[in-house]
């Protein structure tokens, strides 16, 4: 009879790392799918280059830390995705090449690859390249338009709703054209209803908490509704604040990221604020855009030290807890 | 809703279909210590004097905590408990060697939790029992000659914290010892023996046994017999328990409430911890198992300490929750021994 020492606990749960990042991967399918539906094939080809080159320059970089690359990390894979899902269709192939590369390269390797990264990958990338590439990230062509997967002169820019609103103006759309995503914008983003989606099916999966996005889009709402708009009323101004860019692509995609995030619900809940504020600083003050992505690296650097406060507090709940009694 | 006390996981339970079968005997010819006693006219005009006595003499040990059940009713000499509880929490997957004995030997366990109901003056008597078991064949009565069975809903870990929900001034006592009690005082034997489950998927037939103390783990295996080869033996349950490297050599002791033989693929990849925050979630209490981790990694002791070390259970909660598959709780809790050690030893 032989025995083997293993520690305890004897039995675990189904969930794995790669479970979780598969997870992430199976939400990011429906938004493209969106975005090949809006703008042809060219929306795949695109994700297909950004996740490129995020995968090989992760393995590069493995490489070059003297590790064997991991088969099982998918996480450069998430990463490329939403990088293609935040640019417009018509973006040239060297920008999501350039995001990826810079989000795998310098934002992630460099702090200690998986797990160690203080920044969200994805945001720096698109931070990146939204510095080096204003024009073409910010030029949006007239979704349901198919795009030549080769863009050659002659296809019309437009200007997104959330360009229009930084420039002082209302956009003229449809409430239901914008939940349906049907507005020049990010391939991916625009769709709320398929985001709303797939944020149920991370939540019944248990990958994220409801709380992180609900209270970003609660800080963002009431922020919105306090300073409002010119010309239209509070609740209007709410319903155009949130839906008209890639914010909530980013509440839940992009911020309930588990690296990223604090730990502790309270410090969770105070990132999320934070998140939610810088945003509609940006909005209303800043020159950078897109604002949320911006506001969620300011937030990333936060939470180191909100969840050493956080762990403080919770260290001080346990004495009065046990103590107390 | 942030200081919580009801972390925890619900659990597959696991334990058919050695919860629902006959309480099997498996008792060696030769007991030790058998020279037994007289046995007592009326159980219920006991003092509490006579039945510390008794339990000192008969040996009995409470097998929640292998303390000798004399030592734990001392410290209720002075002030009664509101309600002495007979212990059958069996919140581990696999394990029923709680529940089992308390309804194949119900009127044992009920004269068990009778005598001591009269001794101490307590004015509550019940039995407590774990109530996320959704798999089982029997059913759990309600009431137990008389006791009511209360049934104590919850997440795992439920036995450690199950104190602190019926509240302080309560007796938990295993309902192995209320068994062993019962005996002691009509039939005036020492215990010799203990409740065993032997469960696993390499077990054969897993029942709970009657096991005499001292045979070893490899017995009582070949008692349910073995078929095929397990990767790892483990005394306790599923969660908590511990791995046995030598079973012929190992012995079965008051405390030991399973025996598990598990025949699986343990070459499971670690990953990177993401950082996902689920050890903490579920963590019973409200430690940051992932952040404890990495300073005993680190040996950073004393800043492992100020995350509150020394309040870990060792209730295996992190590790199983883990996706990266990290040892967490082994580590913690190791740390956390070696820490107690140390100071005892000052």
């Amino acid at each position: 009879m032989n025995s083997n020492f293993y520690p305890s606990p004897y039995i675990r749960y189904r969930d794995s790392a790669r479970t979780i990042m598969q997870d992430a991967i199976i939400v990011l399918l429906p938004p493209f799918l969106m975005a090949w539906f809006y703008y042809g094939l060219r929306s795949l080809v695109l994700g297909l280059v950004s996740v490129l080159g995020c995968v090989c320059t992760s393995g590069l970089f493995s490489l070059l830390a003297g590790k064997k690359p991991n088969p099982r990390d998918f996480s450069p894979i998430v990463t490329g995705m939403v990088i293609a899902l935040l640019l417009p269709a018509s973006v040239p192939f060297y920008v999501p090449l350039t995001a990826g590369v810079f989000a795998m390269g310098v934002v992630k390797f460099p702090f200690g690859g998986t797990g160690y990264n203080l920044f969200n990958p994805a945001a720096g990338g698109l931070a990146f390249a939204a510095l080096c590439f204003p024009k073409e990230i910010f030029s949006y062509t007239i979704p349901l338009e198919t795009l030549p997967i080769v863009i050659s002169e002659g296809v019309k820019y437009v200007q997104s709703p959330a360009a229009i609103m930084a420039l002082g103006g209302i956009p003229s759309i449809d409430t239901t054209e914008m939940l349906l995503g049907n507005f020049p914008g990010p391939m991916g983003a625009t769709n709320i209803l398929v985001i709303g989606a797939c944020l149920l099916y991370l939540l019944v999966r248990k990958s994220t908490v409801w709380y992180v996005p609900a209270v970003y889009l609660g800080t963002v709402s009431a922020v919105a509704a306090l300073c409002g708009l010119e010309g239209v009323s509070a609740g209007q101004a709410v319903v155009l604040e949130l839906i008209s860019g890639s914010l909530p692509f980013v509440a839940v995609f992009m911020l309930t990221d588990p690296v990223t995030q604090p730990k502790r619900p309270l410090a969770k809940v105070c990132y999320a604020v934070a998140a939610g504020f810088c945003t509609m600083l940006f909005r209303y003050f800043g020159a950078v855009a897109p604002s949320s992505i911006f506001a969620l690296l300011l937030a990333n650097s936060l939470s180191p030290a909100l969840d050493a406060w956080a762990e403080e507090m919770a260290a001080a709940g346990r004495e009065v807890r046990y103590e107390g009694k | 809703m942030f200081l919580k006390n009801n972390n925890g996981i619900i659990l597959d339970q696991v334990k058919e279909p050695a919860f629902s079968r006959d309480l099997l005997p498996f008792l060696s010819s030769s007991p030790q210590g058998a020279n037994s006693w007289a046995p007592v006219e009326d159980i219920e005009s006991l003092s509490l004097k006579q039945v510390m006595d008794l339990a000192q003499r008969a040996g009995i040990i409470d097998e929640n905590n292998s303390k000798p059940l004399a030592e734990r009713l001392k410290k209720w000499a002075k002030t009664p408990p509101t309600a002495v509880v007979g212990d059958a929490i069996d919140d581990e997957p696999y394990v029923s060697s709680q529940v089992n004995p308390l309804l194949k030997l119900s009127q044992e366990a009920a004269g068990g939790l009778r005598i001591l109901q009269k001794a101490l003056g307590a004015p509550k008597a019940y039995f407590a029992v774990y109530k996320e078991m959704y798999d089982l064949n029997t059913k759990v009565p309600s009431k137990v000659e008389g006791f009511p069975v209360v049934k104590i809903g919850g997440r795992y870990p439920m036995e450690q914290r199950a104190i602190s929900r019926l509240g302080r001034d309560t007796l938990l006592l295993g309902c192995g010892a209320l068994i062993h009690l019962y005996r002691a005082a009509v039939k005036g034997q020492p215990q010799t023996t203990c409740f065993v489950t032997v469960a696993g998927n390499c077990i054969g037939n897993p029942a709970n046994l009657e096991v005499t103390i001292g045979t070893t783990v490899a017995q009582v295996l070949e008692r349910c017999g073995l078929i095929q080869d397990p990767t790892y033996i483990v005394s306790g349950g599923a969660m908590k328990g511990k791995p046995v490297l030598e079973p012929e050599n190992t012995i079965i002791q008051v405390g030991t409430r399973a025996v598990l033989a598990f025949r699986e693929n343990r070459k499971e990849r670690q990953y990177t911890c993401i950082g996902c925050g689920r050890c903490l979630e579920v963590c019973p209490s409200g430690l940051n198992p992932a952040l404890l981790y990495q300073a005993l990694r680190d040996r950073r002791g004393v800043t492992a300490q100020k995350l509150g070390l020394s309040r870990c259970i060792g209730c295996s909660t992190c590790s199983y929750i883990c996706p990266s598959k990290l040892d967490l709780s082994h580590t913690i809790f190791e740390a956390n021994i070696k820490k107690k050690r140390g100071e005892e030893n000052e």
